[in-house]
């Protein structure tokens, strides 16, 4: 194209209005954009497959597989060259000599250069922010009366069934306190908000569950 | 469709529950299929990269920390799983496929043909940010995080890639933009 202008369009170097007012006096910048559009509307029509039949039984297959594998097997098989000390396998050494450096080289650049991006999340306004941030109110008061109950319970944990809880907790405990890191930078990421809902109440949950287990 | 008690089945799933692995394989069949055949173009290939990339969530599943969307980690990895193999494919010096979409084949197929085709012609970095923006609807800035480059290069490939699809498709296509303009 000898026209600059749908180029800087479509890098967003000008606006929208901008280049429609353009389009209309430019020719060759109306068809590009038009072939352009016909182009994305067929492409985005183009069929696929919906189902793969039988893949799910070739990936749990699989899946056996790995895990009745012996542990270090597991391990050889997730490295991408298990023969590298096969001679024929020279090349592999430089190109890992090779990538390293250039891995070095990427990640002080990457530091140097990249300005630090926020993740894409879903914006939650301020009102379901706000009914949200009251429900995590509500399950830490419920959480912290179960808490003081069962506290004596945890600690004194011997039977194997009460271990099991006390690690359940424990992972949970990891999960709200890694959700709670997130929203202290970001607090109306949707996603980590549900996610932190749902653990509070796996946690409300499982200590009611080890409650009616001392009562029983 | 959001997951009902995503959470939950992901937890599931990292207790090593393998039940809780076909329901989330079930969930994201479709989706990550039609991703994965847009990018590779073949429906053999495109079952075997999701393959891979279940394989791979399986694995890595356990270091998934609920501190981002699950779907765009998983996204992430199966369009990785594509593009590893969209690469590979260059490397063996494999050109453009000659496959035709399998599917149904109606009036203005031949059309359709010819634009699977000249997609399926892309470069592979082409390819990757066409198919994930222009196909999957998914915003430039997300496919330069699933692809681990910047914003401004998924732009810059994106109108590489329609350029490279007007030049192949123009001849075929100005009869519609006579019907479009009239
Ligand atoms: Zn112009």
């Amino acid at each position: 194209m000898k026209c600059p202008e749908y180029r800087r369009f479509c890098m967003g170097e000008i606006p929208l209005d901008e280049f429609a007012a353009h389009r209309e006096s430019c020719a060759e910048c109306r068809e590009a954009a038009t072939l352009d559009e016909i182009i994305e509307c067929r492409a985005q029509q183009l069929p696929a497959p919906a189902s793969a039949p039988g893949l799910w039984t070739r990936i749990a297959h699989r899946l056996e597989q790995e895990q009745s594998a012996p542990r270090w097997k597991k391990w050889l098989e997730r490295l991408p060259w298990v023969d590298v000390f096969d001679p024929r396998r020279q090349m592999v050494w430089r190109y890992a000599a090779a990538l390293v450096v250039v891995a070095v080289v990427g990640i002080v650049a990457l530091q140097v250069l990249r300005p630090a991006e926020p993740m894409p999340r879903n914006l939650l306004t301020e009102k379901a922010l706000e009914r949200v941030e009251s429900l995590e109110v509500e399950y830490e008061m419920a959480i912290g009366e179960l808490e003081t109950i069962a506290a004596p319970m945890i600690a004194a944990a011997d039977t194997e069934l009460m271990l099991r809880y006390r690690d359940r907790l424990e992972t949970i405990d990891t999960h709200i306190r890694r959700c709670r890191a997130v929203l202290a930078e970001d607090g109306a990421n949707a996603h980590v908000r549900r996610y932190l809902l749902a653990a509070y109440r796996d946690k409300k949950e499982t200590l009611t569950q080890l409650l009616a287990l001392a009562d029983g | 469709m959001p997951l009902e008690n995503e959470y939950a089945l992901i937890r599931r799933c990292q207790d090593g529950d393998l039940k809780a692995f076909e329901a989330l394989y079930y969930h994201y069949e479709t989706p990550m299929l039609s991703l994965a055949y847009r990018m590779l173009g073949t429906r053999e290939e495109a079952e075997d990269a999701l393959q891979d990339a279940f394989l791979k969530l399986h694995r890595n599943i356990g270091k998934y920390r609920f501190d981002a969307a699950f779907a765009s980690w998983f996204y992430r990895i199966v369009a990785n799983a594509c593009y590893d193999r969209l690469r590979k494919r260059k490397r063996a010096g494999e050109v453009g496929l000659d496959t035709v979409p399998e599917t149904g084949i109606e009036e203005h197929s031949d059309l359709r043909v010819y634009i699977q085709k000249a997609i399926n012609d892309l470069p592979p970095q082409l390819k990757a940010c066409f198919v994930l923006h222009v196909q999957e609807g998914f915003k430039m800035r997300e496919v330069a995080e699933m692809l681990g480059t910047r914003e401004g290069t998924v732009k810059a490939h994106i109108f590489r890639a329609k350029a490279r699809l007007r030049d192949a498709l123009a001849p075929r296509l100005r009869g519609f933009i006579c019907d479009e303009m009239s």
